[in-house]
């Protein structure tokens, strides 16, 4: 199992705690395929890259440590959005319930409607826009697996500068989305903190409201 | 395989019909051709805009999702997500999918109009582009789409029997299903057996003395038509080293140099090359060197592009870009008439892009409807005509319950091994 691993990830490892989100490992829940020691909530050390030219790590890379990791336990990782957070130290027990603060965030979509909620901390952007079910046409159509660039998202320039870094993976996904500016990101790679709150999030306004806008204008 | 092409009974599969508490005969009704993605979004924004339109999906295949189903390589499974939201639309209680219907044969678009207020057609492109080159039919030629078809069940292409007992393998064409096809004939095929690529298939690749493949491509690195997704993965897969040819970089580093950091995201890499670009950018043309080079292969896959074809004698067709000739979605020249996807702007793109595209449609129909450009004052039968339109011409009715009982009988193909939880993203 272990030889399954990229070999770029074998050759430089190191370990650290990663609180996988949004994902219920109840006992009965339809996730779990037959495992008998059922930990509650689950944390896994994470191998991930740690090469000099960036220190962030592959999306793709953490999604082949993960499965691989469950399939050890019995268990097999199914195609739902993982809301992954990189924590060097802390390992913190988050109970579904509670799953942190609460965080306000505002979303423009694309007809430039604002709808404004209370997010949780540790869901990804792309959850957000599914649980809360904000008025966005075709939000998230791969479901949170970078292959589609639909849960792309603009963000205000203070605050894109101080998201996480971008994984290889979601800039090839990002290079195929209609609208992208200099602060943009996928929704499904952007995890909600506390200090995000308030921030605002847009999506690329549509060509045929700016359009019509346009046409207003003109009669006017 | 239960559907037999040759004899006169079809079967349309249908899902359940749903009794609607008022009556639907005073409901605007639209008709959509084709049940793949563009047909199953522009559906998806016509519902949710309009709580009171009536939506019929016709596909000519018994099951629906177009090429997410059958085109999408099977080692990208996450790609074909989509076809969760589709089903949402499917099982709408005012959308309803009408399987094994081949528009233009067993029903003409003018008997659509007539039962419609509106028909969109969003069939996609169902033939390639041709070389034009001799020896394009010899045997050991196929096209990537008959290629994929194969890997992928299509019936149609069940029986295509690509000859893998050779060494070296040809690929004309840069762009992402040339990337596939290659991918697929030099994956590890540990990797392959967690897919679910047909049966076949994996037997005839682990037969297969394949080693080499070669994408060949007419213009320079930066104009291929691949996305760096797809180029990465190439790079990538294991067991298998990419070759590139070092004259085909000259002059790029400097080319890449003048453009923005934004559009620059990452390297790229070459095959190939036929012969030198002229000019630079995307509008770089490909100018013969007049230099040959012979090839020695036991197979050539054509992965030029895809090709819509004309429907109905009734729909205006562009023979040259092999479109529907539109304006916004509105076909020209014709009241009542829509198309979205890949037949109404060509066939590139990824999902998401026929995604807008079909948006686009469905709200241009949405402002006709507004307007009074299309008449809603006049009732019309919708699917009650077209089906018993199709009875009288043979065709046996038969609702089943469950579409996905439907495509897990028909075809024979390896279980996905990827599950998704789809009741947790919901369009409504």
């Amino acid at each position: 199992m272990r030889s399954r691993l990229p070999l770029s990830i074998m050759n430089h490892l190191e370990y650290v705690c990663v609180c996988v989100c949004n994902l219920d490992f109840k006992a009965n829940s339809p996730l779990i395929q037959r495992s008998e020691q059922l930990p509650t909530y689950i944390h896994y050390a994470v191998a991930y890259t740690h090469s000099d030219t960036h220190s962030s790590c592959s999306s793709m890379a953490l999604h082949v440590c993960v499965r691989s990791l469950l399939s050890t336990n019995g268990l097999r990782l199914l195609n739902i959005p993982l809301g992954v957070r990189l924590q060097p130290k802390q390992a913190d027990l988050h109970s579904s319930s509670s799953l942190g603060s609460k965080v306000l965030l505002h979303f423009v979509n694309q007809s430039g409607t604002k709808t404004s909620v209370n997010a949780a901390e540790g869901e990804s952007l792309l959850d957000v826009v599914i649980n809360k079910n904000l008025n966005i046409d075709g939000f998230g159509a791969c479901e949170g697996t970078l292959a589609c660039s639909t849960c792309h998202l603009i963000f205000e320039d203070g605050v894109y500068e101080k998201l996480d870094s971008v994984a290889d993976e979601e800039m090839d996904m990002m290079d195929l989305a209609y609208g992208l500016t200099k602060t943009s990101r996928l929704g499904c790679q952007v995890i909600v903190e506390c200090w995000m709150d308030g921030m605002t999030v847009r999506v690329p306004q549509d060509i045929k409201y700016q359009r019509e806008a346009q046409e207003v204008k003109n009669k006017q | 395989t239960k559907i037999h092409h040759n004899i006169k009974v079809l079967v349309v599969f249908s899902t359940a019909v749903r009794k609607l508490s008022l009556s639907s005969g005073s409901r605007p009704k639209v008709c959509i051709v084709g049940g793949g993605p563009a047909g199953f979004y522009t559906a998806q924004h016509l519902l949710k805009a309009q709580d009171d339109v009536i939506v019929d999906v016709y596909e000519r295949l018994p099951v629906p999702f177009g090429l997410v189903r059958f085109g999408v390589a099977p080692d990208h499974p996450e790609v074909k997500n989509v076809i969760n939201t589709f089903t949402q639309t499917a099982q709408h209680e005012r959308c309803f999918f009408h399987g094994n219907v081949n528009v233009g044969v067993d029903v003409t678009v003018k008997e659509l109009k007539k039962a419609y207020h509106a028909v969109v057609l969003s069939y996609g492109a169902e033939a390639n582009r041709c070389m034009g080159v001799p020896g394009e039919d010899l045997a050991g030629v196929f096209s990537a789409r008959d290629f994929v078809g194969w890997y992928n069940g299509l019936p149609s292409n069940q029986k295509l029997n690509p000859d893998l007992n050779c060494e070296t393998v040809v690929i004309l064409g840069q762009g992402n299903v040339a990337l596939d096809v290659a991918r697929i004939l030099l994956s590890p095929l540990d990797m392959l057996k967690k897919t679910d690529i047909t049966q076949h298939a994996l037997e005839a690749l682990t037969a297969s003395r394949v080693r080499r493949v070669l994408i060949v491509g007419r213009r320079g690195p930066l104009q291929i038509a691949g996305t760096i997704k797809e180029v990465r993965e190439m790079i990538n897969l294991p067991d298998t080293t990419a070759d590139m040819l070092p004259a085909d970089f000259k002059g790029i580093s400097e080319t890449l140099k003048g453009r923005n950091a934004e559009q620059n995201s990452g390297t790229y890499f070459c095959f190939p090359c036929v012969s030198l670009p002229q000019g630079s950018g995307e509008d770089a043309k490909a100018v013969p060197t007049g230099q040959m080079e012979d090839l020695e292969c036991g197979m050539v896959i054509s992965s030029i592009g895809y090709k819509s074809l004309p429907i109905d004698p009734c729909v205006p067709f562009e023979h040259r870009g092999a479109i529907i000739p539109n304006d916004m979605g509105r076909v020209l020249d014709t009241a009542g008439l829509y198309c979205s996807g890949w037949v109404k702007r060509g066939p590139t793109g990824v999902i998401a892009t026929t995604m807008n595209d079909s948006f686009d449609t469905a709200r241009v129909l949405l402002k006709d409807m507004k307007e009074g450009t299309l008449d809603l004052s006049v009732n019309k039968p919708g699917a009650q005509e077209i089906t018993a339109l199709l009875q009288e011409r043979g065709n046996t009715h038969r609702n089943t319950q469950k579409k996905k009982n439907a495509d897990c009988t028909l075809f024979s193909r390896k279980k996905n091994t990827l599950l998704t939880n789809s009741q947790k993203f919901k369009t409504f």
